[in-house]
Order: structure tokens, then C-alpha cells, then sequence
């Protein structure tokens, strides 16, 4: 951390600015504790799919937790929208709901919950926040089959409505709401979490009111957001001007078509940016479409990534930012459009976005990721009736290498920032069983800096139901950088007693009782030419038993030598003459 | 190598003639309090030595025995707390140490959750794993979700890894089957079967430390153990050499993480029950302080050179928090920031932690906002004040050029400060942010006073608690410098500094009670009266003989009984007491539940279906009566007694505090120049260890022990 000092003083009180910031972060924060510690599904409480943000009096976003990414962009969208439609009829005690609006939507499980804040009679900031239920009705149960070809098929859709008028719940709401899902006692004790997170940032606005006085709040929540676009300004203005041009595809979209294609070119004029998803795929047939707000929060997202400070999310922060992304595309589906596997998409997304920054800033950006998590659900109904879903997923194995260091294994990918769900927690369902979860070895791709290693799940069935297994990257593998070679191609299988047999990258397959289902999740891009590769490195992975010695000869020029006392060391001479073979120019440079 | 003090006198034994001493050592000093029949105390502060601690320890213990005139001989009990288990942690210079697991699942340790500590940060690592896959060995067995063994351990199998760990040099085994926590007996098996093995080799199994789903952090919590305790156990075996050749044969307590005391020797064994052992000591004190004047509500405040810490305590008891992680950036519990080190499921008091101390730096960041931390100047180069190289501005710095710390007097005077220095230092933030060096000074100190009070939301809005009520503590060598302002941004009206609180976690160490406890996993376990009853019933009668066996007295011992509650579903858990005699009879399951209820309630604000309350854990923990009998009140009152550094009569600093106040002249005193008749701030209270800043709207007075009381308007 270097200073970086601003040219001119540019606060009043710059104390008392930095003071409110740090209490509203912490109040976005303290609602996000709440959703994880009292929440009951797995989502929310082991994978912490959910987000939370506070508010001012006219609805833009102050601070935002530490959460999902693709979920905190939509944020400003949603509240501009619940402010303009109902600025005029807001009242202590309301909170508002949806899931799907024309203006805002992520797919149909995320369900957004949103309070004004009072004062007395003074509307004085909102919070919000959005969370991922378990089911929400639909011709699957989960929400996210990609077969679904209209979003008709996937579950109840809740327009913006008040879930509470004045402290009162609306009973009619809840009981559509209820009747609509497999699992209503699930959805309530969830949603009793989000309200609860609400209830929490309610008393810390109404305490920071308090202390500042209402129009010194405000005032500090404008120099708040002048500052966060100041922030990014700056760091927009430290990228080369220029037009930074990428392309990434999905390898199909479920149901037989495909490739899809996402494009987007990025031009930075001096502090300002645009990222334009022109030339991306069709709106797809599939349940793979992304709403308009998912795009523009996996833009500002992964170009936050990629700033040298920490700036602090909030409204201001897209003042910099343009987005562009026609109609009627994967990137700004129609409001009838599938949405449910959009999750599939938006990584793709994030890999796009990042392959064009690569060109902007070689130093600072890593290769591609594994190409986002599979997404697994089993469901079904039981002996006696009951429906269940069982989430087993998000299944992951890693990011790529970038300058510096190699890609983590088993790390969220940027677009999300979930656990897993542990085996111990999944198998007290008594409907599957893991046999397997590790690296696969000889996976990783290959770079000075390698990228991830694949994992392999095998999971053995208990009994019959439906698995939905959404993957992707096997057709076209994560790409690597700077002479980094691609990661490898994802695979699933399935031995139904006679021998695996391939499945299809997406699928909703009929299991039975002892079916065995294997996935091998895609591994991380590599970064730079492997023949420059420290070889020490290369000799701990082959300890390791993560790399053959094969491997290690014909990827990274590495040859080991037995030694006499039986420890295996690198061979200096022979991995000289293998590099040199293979045409190794120079060494590898750390920087 | 066996615990030989422990043997060689009886536990209970200890309670007539002699000394008790308390050996507190931190990263950079080890603190010694000792206490006489008489009540008489004695007290040293001497540089730590690592890695080699036991050297500071016995140069401080002899200093300390000498003083007092008293043989090592004279000396009854020896209470400790440490970081060395943290540090080995921390520093990756643990023991080579293998895992032994389910087959399919050699990963588990290296996958983790997958959560990183922070959404965008591109350029973070994981921390390094404590067991390469090399020494991650697969066992072909398998324990269903149902408990059935498919198949069991091989004994043939299980003899030839032993072997093969023990002929790569393995030092230490951790053993973690996946739903061992269902059938723990098959994996204290493989754990036997191992020990037998490669004799001489530690043997960790998961569930004798945590016996709860949830793989990776059980895994975690073994191998955290395995880790350390080939470490440990040599330091404390150094350690015992060293008192025995100083003449002491007193038995060795040690501080672990949950606040109650181990016998060195089952510190030997878990010592991952020791990785919050040195912070643990501090709250134990200000814990015994609440119930000793009778206080509900109180905030614990620890501040060093680099971290600031705060817990809350509550009708006597503090807070404790079932699984925290050490390394990354910071030891702490679960939350939004986890991910970043190594989990620990293993209770702990609840300890909030930032990494805000005297070291921490004031910068200016991209957007022109001032920020102080997370960076620090450490111990070297230090503050720019300590002219040791150090040309950022840190806290310290800041509290110089305010007048709060006297140029010439801190540590005892062994640390002169040079203001001019600071002020270089200072001068190019102020001039970015557009203020004097003064109120830039300033500045810092609000920024630090809000990270803090952030850190007392953490344990107390976030649990539902008004932080209003409690009474502020504040100890450590900086904390006492922002008590007022702390309590002033969280609208705390009294506040307290103990005598010596620079010493205070030692004190805490003296009044420490040894503790044990059992806990059984009760998962989906039906609610029953009887089953629930007889179960706690059959922990206590195994741990209160356990102890008895141990030669502590019956009469000593007390024993609480808990249960960790939740919804179904839920991951967080509430601890519910449940006093004796309520499992007798139907209300008392009802009065459980009611508890549960009321808990959440309060801590989030609503309840749901009572049907679905679940009780995924039940603990009985046994605490033996310390026999410090003058209590804490009667340690730290004589400690004061004897204190330090008064200041000079009449003596008078200006001292700036914030723009409403202004620079005032400002009087300068020694605690003993204080009494029970409070006196207005400002005011400067200099003692050996410490400075405590009472600001102008904030009155100072003496109580009857000694503690400074500070009123807020």
C-alpha cells in the first residue's frame, strides 16, 4: 500500500467523512451477519448467496457488505425503481418485495426485500437486500432448470408490491407466495432473515440520523458517493486509452443450440469507460438469458477487480461506467425470456470482461477462471409424497494463474463469493453419498503460473429422483494469457451399473438408487510460457502426486533425477537441455 | 517426557503457604504478577525471547521471586498464558505433520469452503496449507450419514500407513473421517491403531476436539492440533526443565482459549485449546472484575501495539463463539470476512479483534479520504516518534503531537519520543487533507475511536445488546488512551481502568479457574426429558470423577450445563444454560426452549415454529474455585498500592482534544493522586505501562479497589 495522495484537499471534514463511511460499512455488513446467522437453507447459511445494502432518503446506494457480486451491481436499479413508483406512498414499517420486474431482475429464486427508513415522519435512507430461496415453485423445483424456454415455466413472479403496509404483513401476499413454492416453510424462515437484516440497518440509519442531524447526513451521503466516483475515475484514468476487445463463448444452451457467443469491447477515454456487449448471442432459447441488471452488475463488478485500491461500492460508482448491451440478447433478455441458469452465463461473462482488461493491464489480470461453478440440485418426491430439493452444489474448482502467483484451487470464482456446501451437511439427507472430492492431477493449465487444478465430484444415489446438473467448458476450455496454455475441459458421467456413459453438458437426468454420477470440473488458464516455470515448483506439485514426472518433461521442460538417497530433485543439467530442446528463451521473470 | 510438576504435587494441595504466580507472555513482553499469603504482590515486565520464551519467562520469574524474597521453591501454583501454539500457526513452523482420511477425500484439508475474505480482491492467496498432499493419506473406509461401516477400518491397512507416516519422519497425525462425528468410536480406532503403530508420534483424532458435522473445519481443527503440538509440548517440557532447575515444583496451569485453565499436561495434548490462550487471560480478569462489583453489562477493551480487542460480558459470563480462524489477516469468528485463515472449531471466548494499535498508519487514499491501517509499522521500524527509521505517521504519532504521551516517561522512560519527528512525518497527510498537523493529529484519533467502535458493535448490537448499559474496561498498554472516546461514540457513560493495565491479562491469569468440560454431539436427536437428562447427568458424574481422580477437591468443583440451540436449518448456534434441576420434570424442557426463544428474540429480533428448535450439541463444564482468595479486586488493588510512575506534583501538558475543546492546559497526575472524589477532565494519568487520557467532558475518580472510574455527562 503506497500513499497515494489527492492533489487538493477535497473534504470540508475530511475526519468526520471518513467516520460515517466506516459506520455505514459497517451497518451493510452487520444485515449480511444477520441473513447468514439466521437463515435455514443451505444457500444462504453455507454458500452465503445473498446481499445487503443501506440507502439514502432518495434511495442511492451508500454502502454495500461484503457479498455476491452479480447481485450488489442491480442494487441502484432496484431502488431507483421502487422510489420512483411509490416515492409518494411510503410510510414507517413497509417493505417491499419482487423478484422479477422489467427494470430489475436476477433469475427468479432471488428475492429482493427493501424498507424506507423513518425518522419521526422523515423518510431518512433504505435498506436492502437480496437472497437466493431454495424454491420458488415453477416446472423444476430450485428455480434453474435450463431447459425451461419461458419464464412462465420457472416459478412465481412477484412484481414490486408491498409484503408489509406499515408494520402490517400483507396476508394476501404471503399466502399466493406460499402456495406457490414446493417448500413454504423454508421460504418463510429465509425471508424472516432478510426482514430481520432489514429490521437492523432500520436502527443504525435512524442512529447515524441521530448524531449528524438529518441534513448533515445527507450531505455526508453526497460527498460519499462524489468520493467512490472519484476513486474510480482515477483508477479508470491510471488504464491505457484505447479499445480493449474480447470474445469468450458458452459451449451450448442447454437444449441443442450453440455455441453462444459473448462479446464486449471496452474503451477507456481518459476517466471515463464503456463497456458495450455488442456482437453477444441471441437471446437464447434456453433458460441461460441474463436480465439487463446482471450485465451491468458483472461489468462495474469485475472493473472493480481489477483497481489497485479498495473503493467502496456504491451509486457513485457507475457515474464513470456505461454499459451497453442491446435487446433482445443473452445480455438484455426480453421480459418473457428463461432465466433461470443464467448463472451459467454471467461467469462467461466476468471471463470476458476480464480477457479484454488482460489487454489494458497484462500485470493485473488473471487468466481465465474454471468458467464458474456447476450448479447441482437434486430433487424429487419422496414415499411419502413430500417434495424435496436437495441443493448439492455450487461444485468449483478454481481461478487462473495471473503475473506473480498461481491460480487458487477450490477458490469462489469473482462473480460470487460462496463456500460449499459441506459432504457431511448434504449427506445428512440420506439421498446421496460423495465417494469422491479431490484434485484430478495433470489438470492444471500449464504457465510460469499455472492455473487451477480440476476437481472431480462422484456422488452415488440413495435414492430416485431428478439431478439437474448444469456445467459448462467443455467444448471450449478456459483460456490462458501471455503464453499461458487453456485449462482443461470439464466432463460428466454417469454409471448406471453398466459402465460410465457421457451426459450432457446440461442436463435434468431421472436417478436411480446406486447410480453413480461423476463430474470433472474444468480447470483455471495458465499465465505465461511453462518453460519458465521455477522448477522447484514443478518438482513440489510432482511430490505432491499432482503432476507426473511426464508431465512435468513435456509441459514444463522439467526433468527429475532420482537422486542416490532415493529423494527426487530436479535435474539442473537435463531440465537445461529439455528447455532448451523445447525452446525455451529466457527465464522466468519474477516480479 | 511426562508432566513431571504435575505428578510430583498433588492438585489441592497447593492451597496453604508460598506464592502463586502468573507468567502472561505476548509477542513482545512477558508480564509476571505474583501474589503472597498475605496478599502482598510483586510484579516484573521484561523483554519476550522468542522462539526460545521460556528464557524471558524464568529471567522474569527469577527478577520477580528475588524481589519478593522468595525461593522457586516458596512458589505454590504457576498460572500461563501464551502465544507460542499461535505463532507456530502464524509463522508456519509447526511440526511435520500427516492427515490420515476417507478414501475419496485426501483434498478436503487443501479444497476449504471456497470463500474468499473479500469479493473483488484479486490478488489475495490462500493461506499455505499445514499439510502438503504428500503427507495426505487415504484409509479404504467409510462411515455412512447412518453410522454404518462400509466398510470398517482395516486394522492390517491402517498398521501399514502408521508405518509408512513414521518412516517419512512424520512428528504428528491428525486422523478425520468423513461422519466420524456420528460413529467417533471407528475413528479413535484408526487413532489406536495408528498410536500402536509408530509409538512416539503424536495421534490426533478429529473427534475427541470437535465432535460436530461439517468436515473441512473438523478436519481443520485436527490438523491445527497435530500442528502445534509437537511444539508446545517441547516448550512447555523446556519450560518445566527451567522452573525445575530455578527450584519451582509447583504444578503448571495453562490459559486456554475458552478463558478456564488446562494442567499442562492436557495442554499437552490439545493444545489447539490454547491458540487464544494470552487474549483469553485479559477477559478472564476483566470478567472476574464484573462479578466482583457486581457489574451485568460489561465491555472488555484490549489494545496493544498492533491489535484492539473487545468482548462482551453479561451477567458474569462472557460471550463465546464456537469456531473462529487463526492466520489470514486476523484471528477471529465466523463472518462475511472468513475464509482467510485457518477455522478452529473449538470454543472460545467470543473475542472481536481489528488490527488497530499504536503502530497502525494514517494515509490518505485515492479518493483524498483518511485512513488509518490495516498497515503497521510494527515493531520495526515503529512509530516515526521512536526515531528508529520510521518516517509514516502512525497512532502513536498522532498521540504524541496531542500531548497525550509524555516525551520522556513511556515504558518507564526507556523510550524517549521525538515530537519533531512526528510532525515530519504528520506534515505531508495534513497538507493532502487541508488541515494543521494538530487537527490532522486529531483525526487520526477519531478514525481510530470509530474502527473501535465498530468493533464494540461486534459484540454488542450484533447480538442484540445496547451497548449503553455496560460499563467500559478498558486495559492493555493503549487502550486506556481512548477510553473516553470510545465510550463517548457509544454512548457508554462509565467507564473503568484497572490498576496496572499494562499488566491486567497477568492479573487475570492469578484469579483463572482450571476448567473442563465435555460436549456431546445430540444431532436430530429426539427432545426427550429423559434422554436429555440422563445424558447430562452421565457427563457430569464422568467429568466431576475425571477431576476427583485428578486430586482436586469435590467441594471446589461447580459444573454448568449448556446446550447449543438453533432452528433447523440454521448454522449459527445460541447457548442456552440450563441450571440444574430444570431437566426434572416436563417444564423444565418447556423452560429450555422458552430460553432459546427468548435468546433469539433478542438477538434477531424474532422466533419461529418451536417445533422446530433442534439441540445439535450439549455441554457440561466443570470449574474447580480458583484460591486466590483476595479475589481480582484484591490483586490488582495492591498492585496499585505499589504502582509506579506518579507524576510530578502540580505537573501540567497542553493537550488538544478536537476542535470543541481546543488545546488546554492540562494536569498531569499519578493514580495515587486521585480519589474517591471525582475530578473534571482533562486530565493525563501516567503510570508505568500505560497513559490514560480523561477527556474534558469526562470526570476521573478512585474507587475502593484502586480502579480508575471515569463518568461520562
Amino acid at each position: 500500500m503506497s500513499d497515494i495522495v489527492a492533489p487538493n484537499p477535497v473534504f470540508a471534514d475530511p475526519v468526520t467523512f471518513e467516520v460515517y463511511r466506516s459506520q455505514l460499512v459497517g451497518l451493510a455488513d452487520e444485515m449480511g451477519l444477520i441473513i447468514l446467522r439466521t437463515s435455514h437453507s443451505p444457500i444462504l447459511n453455507h454458500a452465503l448467496d445473498f446481499s445487503t445494502a443501506v440507502c439514502d432518503a432518495s434511495g442511492r446506494v451508500l454502502a454495500q457488505g461484503n457479498s455476491m457480486m452479480v447481485h450488489i451491481g442491480t442494487f441502484p436499479d432496484a431502488m431507483s425503481m421502487i422510489v420512483d413508483r411509490w416515492r409518494d406512498d411510503l410510510a414507517p414499517g413497509d417493505v417491499f418485495i419482487f423478484n422479477d420486474e422489467d427494470r430489475v431482475s436476477q433469475h427468479l429464486p432471488d428475492m429482493y426485500v427493501a424498507q424506507p427508513y423513518f425518522v419521526g415522519r422523515e423518510l431518512v435512507g433504505f435498506g436492502i437486500c437480496c437472497a437466493h430461496h431454495v424454491d420458488i415453485g415453477g416446472h423444476t423445483a430450485g428455480g434453474m432448470d435450463v431447459l425451461a424456454q419461458s419464464i412462465f415455466a420457472e416459478g412465481i413472479r412477484i412484481p414490486l408490491v408491498k409484503l408489509y403496509r406499515a408494520g402490517k404483513a400483507d396476508e394476501a401476499v404471503l399466502a399466493i407466495l406460499k402456495r406457490n413454492v414446493r417448500l413454504p416453510e423454508l421460504l418463510m424462515g429465509d425471508l424472516s432473515g432478510q426482514l430481520a437484516a432489514l429490521h437492523a440497518g432500520e436502527g443504525g440509519i435512524a442512529k447515524l440520523v441521530e448524531r449528524y442531524g438529518s441534513d448533515h447526513f445527507a450531505r455526508l451521503a453526497e460527498e460519499l458517493l462524489d468520493y467512490t466516483e472519484r476513486m474510480v475515475r482515477r483508477e479508470i484514468a491510471a488504464i491505457p486509452d484505447g479499445r480493449y476487445e474480447f470474445a469468450d463463448q458458452l459451449d451450448d444452451d442447454g437444449v441443442g443450440g450453440g455455441p453462444v457467443p459473448l462479446r464486449v469491447a471496452i474503451t477507456v477515454r481518459g476517466d471515463a469507460i464503456e463497456v458495450d456487449w455488442t456482437g453477444s448471442g441471441p437471446q437464447a432459447a434456453s433458460a441461460i438469458n441474463c436480465h439487463i441488471a446482471n450485465t451491468r452488475s458483472i461489468s462495474y463488478g469485475a472493473l472493480q477487480a481489477t483497481f489497485r485500491e479498495q473503493v467502496a461500492g456504491n451509486d457513485g460508482f457507475r457515474r464513470a461506467v456505461d454499459v451497453v448491451a442491446p435487446p433482445n440478447t443473452i445480455v438484455n433478455a426480453g421480459r418473457t425470456a428463461a432465466r433461470g441458469a443464467r448463472g451459467l452465463t454471467i461467469y462467461r461473462m466476468v471471463d470476458t470482461m476480464l480477457g479484454a482488461l488482460a489487454q489494458a493491464m497484462p500485470e493485473r489480470v488473471p487468466a481465465a477462471a474454471d468458467g464458474g461453478p456447476a450448479l447441482v440440485r437434486f430433487f424429487g418426491v419422496d414415499r411419502e409424497g413430500e417434495a424435496f430439493v436437495l441443493p448439492v452444489g455450487p461444485w468449483i474448482s478454481g481461478w487462473g494463474a495471473r503475473m506473480g502467483s498461481d491460480g487458487l484451487d477450490h477458490a469462489s470464482p469473482l462473480g460470487a463469493n460462496f463456500a460449499n456446501i459441506p459432504v457431511e451437511e448434504v449427506e445428512r439427507s440420506r439421498r446421496v453419498r460423495f465417494e469422491h472430492r479431490g484434485f484430478v492431477p495433470d489438470t492444471e493449465g500449464v504457465g510460469c503460473w499455472r492455473g487451477c487444478y480440476s476437481v472431480r465430484f462422484d456422488i452415488r444415489f440413495l435414492s430416485e429422483g431428478t439431478l439437474q446438473l448444469l456445467t459448462q467448458r467443455r467444448v471450449v476450455r478456459p483460456y490462458g494469457l501471455a503464453g499461458g496454455h487453456p485449462g482443461s475441459a470439464s466432463s460428466n458421467t454417469i454409471d448406471r451399473g453398466s459402465g460410465p456413459e457421457q451426459l450432457p453438458i446440461s442436463a435434468a437426468i431421472s436417478v436411480s438408487v446406486g447410480d453413480l454420477v461423476s463430474h470433472v470440473h474444468s480447470s483455471g488458464g495458465g499465465w505465461g510460457n511453462p518453460l519458465e516455470r521455477e522448477p522447484e515448483a514443478v518438482l513440489q506439485e510432482v511430490l505432491d502426486e499432482k503432476m507426473s514426472r511426464t508431465r512435468a518433461c513435456e509441459q514444463y521442460g522439467v526433468v527429475l533425477d532420482d537422486g542416490l538417497d532415493g529423494h527426487l530433485a530436479v535435474d539442473r543439467i537435463g531440465t537445461l537441455e529439455r528447455r532448451s530442446d523445447l525452446g525455451a528463451a529466457s527465464v522466468c521473470q519474477t516480479p | 517426557m511426562s508432566a513431571a510438576t504435575e505428578t510430583s504435587l498433588p492438585a489441592g494441595s497447593d492451597t496453604v503457604g508460598g506464592v502463586r504466580v502468573a507468567v502472561d507472555v505476548g509477542g513482545t513482553f512477558t508480564d509476571i504478577v505474583l501474589i503472597d499469603e498475605t496478599g502482598a504482590v510483586g510484579k516484573a515486565k521484561v523483554l519476550s525471547t522468542p522462539p526460545d520464551f521460556e528464557q524471558g519467562v524464568i529471567r522474569g520469574l527469577r527478577a520477580v521471586l528475588s524481589g519478593h524474597g522468595v525461593g522457586g521453591d516458596g512458589v505454590q501454583t504457576l498460572f500461563h498464558g501464551m502465544t507460542v501454539a499461535t505463532n507456530a500457526v502464524l509463522e508456519g513452523r509447526g511440526s511435520a505433520t500427516a492427515l490420515v482420511t476417507t478414501r475419496g477425500f485426501r483434498d478436503t484439508l487443501e479444497l476449504g469452503r471456497g470463500r474468499r475474505p473479500d469479493t473483488y480482491d484479486m490478488n489475495w492467496l490462500k493461506v499455505n496449507v499445514l499439510v502438503p498432499r504428500r503427507f495426505r493419506v487415504e484409509v479404504n473406509q467409510r462411515i455412512t450419514a447412518d453410522g454404518d461401516l462400509a466398510p470398517p477400518v482395516d486394522p492390517a491397512e491402517a498398521s501399514e500407513i502408521g508405518r509408512r507416516l513414521r518412516d517419512a519422519d512424520v512428528e504428528s497425525i491428525a486422523v478425520c473421517l468423513i461422519n466420524s462425528y456420528v460413529r467417533p468410536d471407528e475413528e479413535r480406532r484408526l487413532a489406536e491403531l495408528l498410536r500402536a503403530a509408530c509409538p512416539g508420534v503424536w495421534v490426533t483424532a478429529s473427534v475427541d476436539l470437535d465432535p460436530e458435522p461439517g468436515e473441512y473445519e473438523r478436519t481443520s481443527t485436527a490438523v491445527v492440533n497435530a500442528y502445534v503440538a509437537p511444539i508446545v509440548d517441547s516448550y512447555l517440557g523446556r519450560l518445566e526443565r527451567e522452573l525445575d532447575g530455578l527450584g519451582v515444583h509447583a504444578p503448571l496451569y495453562v490459559m486456554r482459549s475458552s478463558g478456564g485453565l488446562l494442567r499442562s499436561g492436557t495442554a499437552r495434548a490439545e493444545p489447539v485449546r490454547l491458540i487464544e490462550s494470552g487474549p483469553a487471560a485479559g477477559v478472564v480478569g476483566v470478567r472476574a472484575l464484573a462479578r466482583e462489583l457486581g457489574l451485568d453489562s460489561v465491555i472488555a477493551f484490549d489494545m496493544g501495539g498492533t491489535t484492539a480487542k473487545a468482548t462482551l460480558i453479561e451477567n458474569g459470563e462472557a460471550f463465546e463463539t464456537p469456531q473462529y480462524e487463526v492466520g489470514g489477516a486476523m484471528n477471529s469468528g465466523p463472518g462475511l470476512g472468513s475464509g482467510g485463515g485457518y477455522p478452529i472449531r473449538i470454543a472460545s471466548l467470543d473475542i472481536a479483534e481489528i488490527g488497530a494499535g499504536g503502530g497502525s498508519i494514517f494515509w490518505v487514499d485515492a479518493g483524498g479520504a483518511p485512513r488509518v491501517g490495516p498497515e503497521s509499522a510494527g515493531a520495526s521500524p515503529g512509530p516515526a516518534c521512536y526515531g528508529a527509521g520510521g518516517t509514516r505517521p502512525t497512532l502513536s504519532d498522532a498521540k504524541l503531537l496531542l500531548g497525550y504521551l509524555n516525551p520522556t516517561a513511556i515504558a518507564g522512560g526507556s523510550q524517549p519520543l521525538d515530537a519533531d519527528l512526528a510532525e515530519q512525518a504528520m506534515a505531508p497527510v495534513a497538507d493532502a487533507l487541508g488541515l494543521s498537523v494538530l487537527d490532522v493529529a486529531y483525526g487520526a484519533y477519531e478514525i481510530a475511536v470509530a474502527g473501535m467502535t465498530r468493533l464494540m458493535r461486534a459484540v454488542t448490537t450484533e447480538r442484540g445488546r445496547d451497548p449503553r448499559e455496560a460499563t467500559l474496561v478498558a486495559f492493555g498498554g493503549a487502550g486506556p488512551a481512548y477510553v473516553c472516546a470510545v465510550a463517548r461514540q457509544l454512548e457508554i457513560r462509565r467507564a473503568l481502568v484497572p490498576p496496572a493495565p499494562g499488566l491486567f491479562s497477568a492479573v487475570g491469569l492469578l484469579v483463572a479457574e482450571p476448567q473442563h468440560e465435555l460436549v456431546r454431539a445430540h444431532v436430530d436427536g429426539a427432545l426427550t426429558v429423559d434422554t436429555l437428562s440422563g445424558l447430562l447427568d452421565e457427563m457430569e458424574s464422568e467429568i466431576v470423577s475425571g477431576l476427583v481422580a485428578d486430586g482436586y477437591e469435590a467441594d471446589r468443583i461447580r459444573c454448568e450445563r449448556s446446550a447449543e440451540m438453533r432452528y433447523e436449518g440454521q448454522t449459527g448456534t445460541l447457548r442456552v444454560g440450563i441450571p440444574p434441576g430444570t431437566m426434572l420434570g416436563e417444564p423444565g424442557l418447556d423452560g429450555v426452549l422458552d430460553r432459546f426463544e427468548a435468546e433469539h428474540e433478542r438477538t434477531y429480533g424474532h422466533q419461529k415454529d418451536r417445533g422446530s428448535i433442534r439441540m445439535p450439541a450439549i455441554r457440561v463444564r466443570a470449574h474447580v474455585r480458583n484460591e486466590t482468595d483476595a479475589g481480582l479486586l484484591g490483586v490488582s488493588h495492591n498492585l496499585a498500592t505499589d504502582s509506579g510512575v506518579a507524576g510530578s506534583p502540580g505537573a501540567v501538558r497542553d493537550a488538544y482534544f478536537g476542535p470543541s475543546f481546543g488545546m488546554l492546559a492540562t494536569r498531569v497526575l499519578g493514580r495515587s493522586d486521585l480519589t474517591a472524589l471525582p475530578v473534571a477532565g482533562p486530565l493525563i494519568v501516567e503510570e508505568m505501562d500505560s497513559t490514560i487520557v480523561i477527556t474534558p467532558d469526562a470526570r476521573a475518580s478512585i474507587d475502593d479497589h484502586n480502579d480508575l472510574v471515569i463518568e461520562l455527562a
